[in-house]
């Protein structure tokens, strides 16, 4: 029988592909960890779960050129992208580190809230090491210049008053500003639509054509724009204001009740059972970092807010973090880890 | 001042020794990685970032954009030679670049590849220079609706590149919007076909699943053939290893018309290269003397496709430096780079940094001559490569496919699943169902997907939408003109073939 024949040579040729894989795994995992624990750290990488460009790579990026220019560091710390699995993939590479004292990771929310909506993941956030806060970045809410909308509460006025049709442009539902809304759609009893794009682009775009009427998101996103008199600023949630943006209020001056809305927060991490001393090494450079001027420019141009808290500390907030994002996703029916 | 007077003094900017070197380096750095599939533009200017700014903020950007466009005139070389095709755009210049190959003339399809791409380049750029602030409301008024309806219109077009067979080119393109679902749903969140494997919550990676069925699928179909046959003919003399005059007049028309597809899809973000590969390539064929040679090896279905690909990068800078808004992978990259040199990408970005922004567009210039003298000497030595035998050849193709897709993501997965769809490639390939569709509709399935659903969501369930807004309701009506050629023009041949395959 040819056609048998012919079949199992190429099955023989995906089996030739199979083997080199096999080899190329060995490979690779030989070249991983070869610094012994409990070493301080001598050749530091750093992880993020963003493809290069992504908010957390550039911010990353920044952080390390920060530290280099200021002579905390004396070399630029290379930074390693794991987009896969949006975070699972990032700390799957630092589990299979554990111990090493070389990589550490910039983290946000989405490390949280990712592995929460997928089955039978076995990473999680508290497998991994706390070393320190570093920042929060505030939500602001923006429209498009000239819309009827001069702050957070009058869109919720307007929302309640004709629900369901009002359009708020963001990311995927278990994204921070999803969530928001749900925090906010809860408290307030009003209604509106959520469209969802995968990058920031888009949704912002959806904003200038009249799609959407407001979205939430990062002082940067919008800086530009709003410089150029496309887009308005008009509400910081939270408590504290934007210098960045002085015209908008504070979501709690304007009566709207965000307590239980996620923080956006940028921290550092590193891989399970990191040596203390290892640690110490990090929020030492840390510290040092959120007290350079450079550091002091690039949060008030990004739109952060410094909130240096080291080893517990940031352990509790994340603990807190923890749960306000499980029980949000907990009420959209989203948790499979349970 | 005006555009001219900006653009001369950006090439006076551009034209200092050391801006030369980094763009011939990111040019040649830029063609090495279009060559080899996998390591893309995005993640070659990553290695690079830190290197690039410790430079001037011109050079480091001059470098990286080399790198994005010198990828573009890369891309066809695989393409061509072995049926690899390294990136979504060149899926298109592999169905008659490697036919090409086969009848010996791989020289004219890589010299049209490039003269092509020096061409679309330049006219891409000059569309850049003269009309970015114009067009720029183009990225914005393209919504939900109108990336819906374009899709559609895509998908119509896609089954086109099956041939002769609708039928086939319908199988092909169901699998490949079957497999672009598997992954997280943006909008529920939930997995989809994931069967609960991490590694898939992302969806399935694009090059494991081009290159299989391209690449590895072709390379079990040639092994199990009689080993002494060569796959490929070689024609000796130098004269058969470039285009002669007549493969350039002929391709004069689709090289123009492509460069202006190529320039305006390449301003949407999101559809980019890819679907200004494919819809030049079938105005191409449409507007062909010699039709019936699309499929099986024609200059023309290369030349189109090579230039749609090549003008898209001119027309993809608009949003990115008019608006800071990016259209693609590479953009986002080129965004990323913007804001750590602090120079706050977004509309102001011309008046704020014109002594950034001129020099770069005045270097695309350069940067295209620079990537023809240096592709079109290769040509003669990368169609003699075809000259080894098939059997020191194909491990070699094997190879690179498997470096290739691991080195996305560096995940042994995907190599598995590199194995899985050449086995799919190969029994596509026995029952004679094209790949090309299968690949592309994978491409266009999320943006289908995600601006339908997000339209249903503006319009309350009204698919009204759709005829409300202007160039949605004129993208709609093409798509209904397209179907109905389709149905009645060849209505006979459908049928014949439906009634083949029930026997």
């Amino acid at each position: 029988m040819p056609a048998l024949t012919r079949l199992s040579s190429g099955l023989a040729v995906a089996a030739a592909i199979a083997t080199l894989t096999a080899c190329g795994s060995g490979g690779g995992g030989g070249g991983g960890g070869s610094a012994d624990a409990g070493d301080a750290p001598s050749r530091t990488e750093v992880i993020t779960h963003n493809d290069v460009g992504g908010g957390s790579d550039v911010f990353t990026r920044q952080l390390i050129e920060i530290m280099s220019d200021n002579d905390i560091i004396d070399r630029q710390w290379p930074v390693q992208n794991v987009p896969a699995g949006d975070s699972i993939g990032a700390m799957s590479y630092m589990i299979d580190r554990e111990g090493d004292p070389d990589v550490i990771a910039q983290m946000t929310p989405t490390w949280i809230a990712t592995p929460m909506t997928v089955e039978d993941v076995d990473v999680s956030v508290d497998q991994l090491t706390p070393i320190a806060l570093v920042a929060t970045e505030p939500q602001v809410v923006a429209v498009k210049a000239g819309s009827p909308y001069t702050s957070l509460s009058d869109f919720i006025e307007a929302a309640e008053e004709s629900p369901g049709t009002l359009v708020q442009s963001g990311g995927s539902s278990t994204a921070n500003d999803a969530l928001t809304r749900l925090v906010l759609q809860e408290s307030t009893g009003a209604e509106w639509k959520f469209l969802s794009f995968e990058d920031t682009g888009s949704r912002i775009t959806a904003l200038l054509r009249g799609d959407a009427d407001i979205m939430m998101g990062s002082a940067s996103d919008f800086s530009e724009l709003v410089r150029a008199g496309d887009l308005e600023v008009v509400t910081v949630i939270g408590s504290e204001g934007l210098e960045m943006f002085p015209d908008a209020g504070t979501s709690e001056e304007q009566g709207v009740d965000v307590a239980d809305a996620p923080v956006q927060f940028r921290a550092i991490v590193g891989a399970p059972g990191m040596s203390e001393e290892a640690v110490s090494y990090y929020q030492d450079r840390l510290s040092q970092l959120v007290e350079t001027d450079d550091w002091q420019t690039l949060t008030s141009e990004a739109g952060l807010v410094t909130d240096y808290r080291p080893g517990e500390d940031f352990a509790t907030y994340l603990e807190e973090q923890t749960t306000i994002i499980g029980d949000l996703l907990d009420g959209l029916g989203l948790r499979k880890d349970q | 001042m005006n555009s001219l007077e900006l653009l001369l003094s950006g090439f006076q900017a551009a034209l200092t020794p050391i801006n030369l070197f980094w763009l011939v380096v990111g040019c040649l750095l830029g063609t090495l990685v279009g060559i080899l599939p996998g390591l893309g533009p995005p993640a070659t200017i990553a290695i690079l970032l830190p290197l690039a700014t410790g430079f001037d903020p011109a050079t480091g950007l001059i470098m990286m954009a080399g790198i994005y466009y010198g990828a573009q005139y890369g891309g066809s070389t695989t393409a061509i030679l072995l049926n690899i095709p390294g990136e979504s755009a060149s899926v298109v210049t592999c169905i008659d670049g490697y036919e090409m190959a086969k009848n010996g003339r791989a020289g004219p399809a890589l010299g049209i590849a490039a003269i092509g791409s020096f061409v679309a380049g330049t006219i891409g750029v000059i569309g850049l220079t003269f009309l970015a602030p114009v067009v720029a409301g183009l990225a914005v008024n393209f919504g939900p609706p109108e990336y819906s309806a374009l899709m559609v219109f895509a998908l119509v077009l896609v089954i086109m590149l099956a041939g002769d067979s609708l039928l086939k080119g319908f199988i092909a393109m169901f699998g490949g919007l079957f497999l672009a679902v598997i992954g997280t749903d943006l909008f529920s969140g939930q997995q989809r076909f994931t069967d609960g494997r991490i590694e898939l919550a992302g969806g399935i990676e694009f090059i494991a699943l081009s290159v299989g069925v391209f690449a590895v699928g072709e390379v079990l179909v040639n092994i199990e053939k009689e080993s002494n046959k060569q796959v490929f003919q070689v024609p000796s003399g130098i004269k058969n290893l470039l285009p002669s005059w007549g493969d350039l007049k002929k391709s004069r028309i689709p090289i123009l018309q492509g460069s202006v597809v190529g320039f305006f899809i390449g301003i949407l973000p999101g559809a980019g290269s890819t679907v200004a590969s494919f819809v030049s390539y079938i105005l191409a064929k449409r507007m062909s003397k010699t039709p019936e040679e699309f499929g099986t090896g024609s200059i023309e279905g290369v030349a189109a496709p090579e230039a749609a690909n090549n003008s898209e990068t001119g027309g993809a800078m608009i949003p990115l430096l008019t608006l800071g808004i990016p259209g693609s992978g590479t953009g986002a990259v080129l965004l990323g780079a913007l804001v750590i040199y602090g120079l706050n990408p977004g509309p102001l970005l011309f008046t704020d940094h014109p002594d950034v922004v001129w020099p770069i567009i005045a270097s695309m210039y350069l940067g295209n001559v620079a990537l023809l003298v240096m592709n079109l000497p290769m040509v003669p030595l990368f169609a003699k490569l075809l000259k080894t035998p098939y059997k020191v050849m194909y491990p070699g193709i094997l190879l690179i496919s498997v470096v290739g897709v691991y080195s996305v993501n560096f995940a042994i997965f995907d190599v598995w699943l590199l194995v899985i769809f050449g086995l799919l490639g190969y029994v596509m390939k026995k029952l004679d169902i094209p790949p090309a569709p299968l690949v592309l509709a994978f491409v266009l399935e999320p943006i289908a997907e995600n601006a339908i659903r997000q339209s249903f969501l503006l319009s309350n369930n009204s698919p009204l939408i759709y005829l409300e807004r202007p160039i949605s309701a004129v993208l709609v009506a093409l798509t209904v003109l397209l179907l109905v050629s389709l149905s009645f023009g060849r209505s006979r041949d459908v049928r014949k073939q439906v009634v083949e395959i029930d026997d």
